[in-house]
């Protein structure tokens, strides 16, 4: 686990630099969900809500919506697969994914398809991991990004 | 360097078309190519319709029966927050642009205030100083004139959406947003909801045209963005992609009547101080605190009370967080007349009114709740 401003990041996870949602491969199933840092700069979950399981999504297309703070947003799949398990928790209490988001505050579980041509574009590997961290850090507290606790 | 913006003004649309249409402008400015510039569009529904935010519970928010009465559509945003009543004398404010055509350094805790600028500028043209309230309002002198909504869609298009007060028929509102009968004729609520509200007309005293209006905002908004607006309106392939989603989207059941798997809740409290009654009504969604409204015998609290109530807006439902929220607000809203942790527990006893209820039934919208409680003492309040 590294930590970086106040912020926690597991390191046997993927991470993809588009969105902050980690990616936990077992298998050809991958758990997805938001990391730290991006929970605290979007605020309070409020809503969340997923497409069905069964449905396919490709890595960029959404595979839910969240209302946080009052901005709904898409959620962008980091990885292509069918969605096979949606956290029924998360539904219940969305904050779960303020106060947990690498445990019970996690997103789906996907069925993996091309993820060994799309890791390539996700970072792994704890050396790689905290170098775009701390860029990343950086440029969230430079432009305001991080939640004012 | 001025950029080109598409401009289109019109009036009196159906809910269903009117929505649709803004969700087609978002379509220009998707990944991987976006068009430039953005798209402005300052418009009108027909009076009148009921619009609930994206996720909301529309059999909660929305009286149905007065609707149908009275010849209101219905409608579901893609935006959040909560439900509108939109007409003609409601300017409906739709902006569409690609996220990346914004300044780089805006997240989500920013975006509200960048865009929600030349609403303010165009108001103080007007002669109103009006200014952001977050989490995403606009007020004027403490009194909401303006809600805003954003929606980013997976591809990168960004919706913003203004509903802006010209003028506002409380009482028709009141009716159609599912505001219990009894509660009609209690003039202390009526006017804690008109306290909270202001409009164009009432703050300037006369009687503006809403075509002025959108004249002086649509001349902001060009200031703002350093653009030009070419009124462009609809293409056929727009119309007809409009005409689809209408079908298949907006019009339908699914998509009107859909369930969260969280429930609406409501609780009130009345404490007796030594000034006056304190009433606390809050509505509750999950464990998030979805609105709260303070009344009571301290008009003159008002400041204090609605920073309050904007603060506690989608605040988690924490005792401690709470009562540090409201302490920290009392520092900047000195008063004597009401105790920050007397008020801190009257709100946490609402909430736990709230959470006794173990079913999904309606109780009135924040500003109206249906069900008073019986009043607590201060020992049951824990205060």
């Amino acid at each position: 686990m590294i930590e970086i401003k106040n912020h926690k990041f597991p390191t046997d996870v993927y991470y993809d630099p588009a969105t902050h949602f980690w990616v936990k491969v077992e298998g050809k199933i991958a758990r997805i969900g938001i990391d730290d840092i991006e929970q605290g700069s979007r605020g309070g979950f409020v809503v969340v809500q997923f497409n069905d399981v069964g449905s396919e999504v490709r890595r960029g297309e959404s595979l839910g919506s969240v209302e946080a703070e009052k901005h709904v947003g898409a959620l962008k799949a980091p990885v292509s697969g069918r969605i096979v398990r949606v956290n029924d928790a998360l539904l219940q209490n969305p904050r779960l994914a303020n106060e947990d988001p690498y445990g019970q505050g996690w997103f789906v579980e996907m069925e993996l398809t091309n993820f060994d041509a799309e890791k390539a574009d996700l970072i792994s590997g704890e050396a790689n991991i905290r170098a775009w961290l701390l860029a990343e850090a950086k440029k969230y507290e430079e432009r305001g990004w991080i939640a004012e606790s | 360097m001025q950029t080109r913006w598409r401009y289109i003004a019109d009036d009196g649309v159906s809910a269903h078309l009117g929505l649709a249409t803004d969700e087609v402008l978002m379509r220009p400015y998707q990944e991987p190519q976006p068009a430039p510039g953005g798209t402005l569009r300052l418009y009108t529904y027909r009076s009148h319709c009921a619009l609930v935010g994206r996720f909301q519970h529309l059999e909660a928010e929305i009286n149905r029966e007065a609707c149908e009465a009275l010849d209101v559509q219905i409608g579901r945003r893609m935006t959040g927050g909560g439900a509108i009543i939109m007409g003609r004398d409601q300017l409906g404010i739709c902006l569409t642009t690609a996220v990346k055509h914004l300044p780089p350094n805006l997240n989500q805790r920013h975006l509200y205030a960048f865009l929600a600028q030349p609403i303010i500028d165009g108001l103080s043209k007007l002669g109103i100083d009006a200014a952001f309230r977050p989490k995403n309002d606009l007020e004027v002198n403490g009194r909401k004139i303006a809600g805003l909504g954003i929606y980013t869609d997976a591809r990168g298009a960004l919706l913003f959406h203004t509903s802006l007060l010209v003028d506002l028929d409380v009482d028709l509102m009141i009716r159609v947003l599912n505001i219990p009968r009894e509660k009609i004729s209690d003039k202390v609520l009526l006017r804690s909801v008109r306290q909270r509200m202001t409009t164009i007309r009432r703050e300037l005293g006369t009687a503006i045209s809403l075509d002025e209006v959108r004249d002086v905002l649509k001349q902001s908004f060009a200031r703002y963005f350093q653009c030009t607006f070419q009124e462009t309106p609809l293409t056929v392939e727009e119309e007809q992609a409009v005409q689809q989603l209408m079908e298949q989207k907006y019009q339908t059941p699914q998509w009107l009547f859909q369930f969260s798997p969280q429930q609406d809740l409501y609780g009130a409290a009345v404490r007796k101080t030594p000034a006056g009654l304190l009433r606390v009504y809050v509505a509750l969604f999950g464990e998030t605190i979805k609105s709260v409204m303070i009344t009571g015998d301290f008009l003159e609290q008002l400041p204090f009370f609605t920073a309050v109530e904007s603060a506690l807006k989608w605040h988690p439902l924490e005792r401690e967080t709470i009562q540090y929220t409201i302490t920290e607000i009392s520092r900047r809203h000195p008063t004597n007349d009401v105790n920050p942790h007397l008020l801190a527990a009257t709100v946490w006893e609402a909430v736990r009114r709230a959470r006794m209820e173990s079913h999904f039934t309606y109780r009135g919208t924040c500003y109206y709740p249906k069900k008073e409680s019986q009043t607590i003492t201060r020992q049951e309040a824990g205060g």
